[in-house]
């Protein structure tokens, strides 16, 4: 991060070390493909959902921000029971699990992300999960997770 | 083979299931398998119940999991293996953790195939 890099050269490894840091965590963990969308392919993604979750994490060390994950209850579902290898239909509606894996979900991005790009001793905060409207997140890095949207934003502060 | 007693210390309830489930698709004996959700209610319950096996969080409220490991660094024979699982993978968290009896350091998200490594090793080792 030190490095004399120009903005946008050091916006464009930024993402792709996010998208990475989201990919591992999504395979890894969850079995589940994912895939940086557009636009318009994530207004198509969004139009069948109506509940969404948002979890962010706040970090502190030599790099201090946050880290908020958006998604579907739906993908939230599906990844408790891809985590926990039960069948979808095993979770009660609202089952604390699907909350809890949310926050978890925040927490393990952004702990891969930082442990590649920065190499130092970090804190995390405990992740903070609430309902939202909308999948509505213009900036933020968005993905599709099994064909679902996912969107996620890393703000760091001081750069 | 003498089932493993185990201990899992996390914050998060999903978590700890994960790591139930992990082990438990391990294949090794399992005897019971008890839960904290931080370093304090660790430290309580192994003052009274016998664990084989710990595996702990770094970040958790109340009491972390590098203090939980700096008490149980003065109580050798208190848990015969002490398993770090943390999303903090850092050459310098590790080093932090170093001298603290912290036999295997395993990141977040964790892999079914790694715990049966580490519990066929502890296995091993307690019935050695």
């Amino acid at each position: 991060m030190s490095c004399p890099k120009s903005q946008s050269a050091s916006m464009v490894e930024a993402s792709s070390q996010l998208d990475e840091a989201v990919a591992y965590v999504a395979e890894e963990g969850f079995f589940a493909s994912v895939e940086p969308v557009g636009q318009v392919e994530w207004d198509a993604l969004c139009t069948d959902h109506n509940t969404w979750l948002e979890s962010s994490v706040r970090f502190h060390g030599p790099l201090g921000g946050a880290l908020r994950c958006r998604l579907p209850l739906a993908l939230a579902r599906e990844l408790v029971s891809a985590f926990l290898g039960m069948e979808t239909g095993e979770l009660p509606p609202n089952d604390p699990l699907v909350q809890d894996l949310t926050g978890e979900l925040a927490n393990m991005v952004c702990g891969r992300w930082l442990t590649r790009t920065q190499g130092q001793v970090f804190d995390l905060e405990h992740p903070v999960v609430e309902s939202v409207p909308d999948g509505h997140c213009a900036g933020w890095s968005r993905y599709a997770a099994n064909g679902v949207p996912l969107a996620i934003e890393l703000a760091v502060e001081g750069r | 083979m003498k089932p493993l007693n185990c201990l899992i210390v996390d914050d998060s309830s999903v978590m700890r299931r994960m790591v139930r489930r992990t082990m438990e698709l391990s294949e090794v004996p399992l005897g019971q398998v008890h839960e904290a959700n931080n370093g304090r209610e660790a430290l309580d319950l192994l003052a009274t119940t016998s664990v084989d096996v710990l595996f702990t969080d770094i970040n958790m409220p109340v009491m972390n999991g590098a203090d939980l490991l700096r008490a149980l660094a003065k109580q050798p024979d208190a848990v015969r293996a002490r398993v770090v699982i943390s999303t903090d993978g850092s050459e310098a968290r590790r080093a932090e953790v170093v001298g603290l009896n912290v036999d295997w350091y395993l990141e977040k998200p964790l892999r079914p195939e790694v715990m049966r490594d580490v519990l066929s090793k502890v296995a091993e080792r307690v019935h050695g």
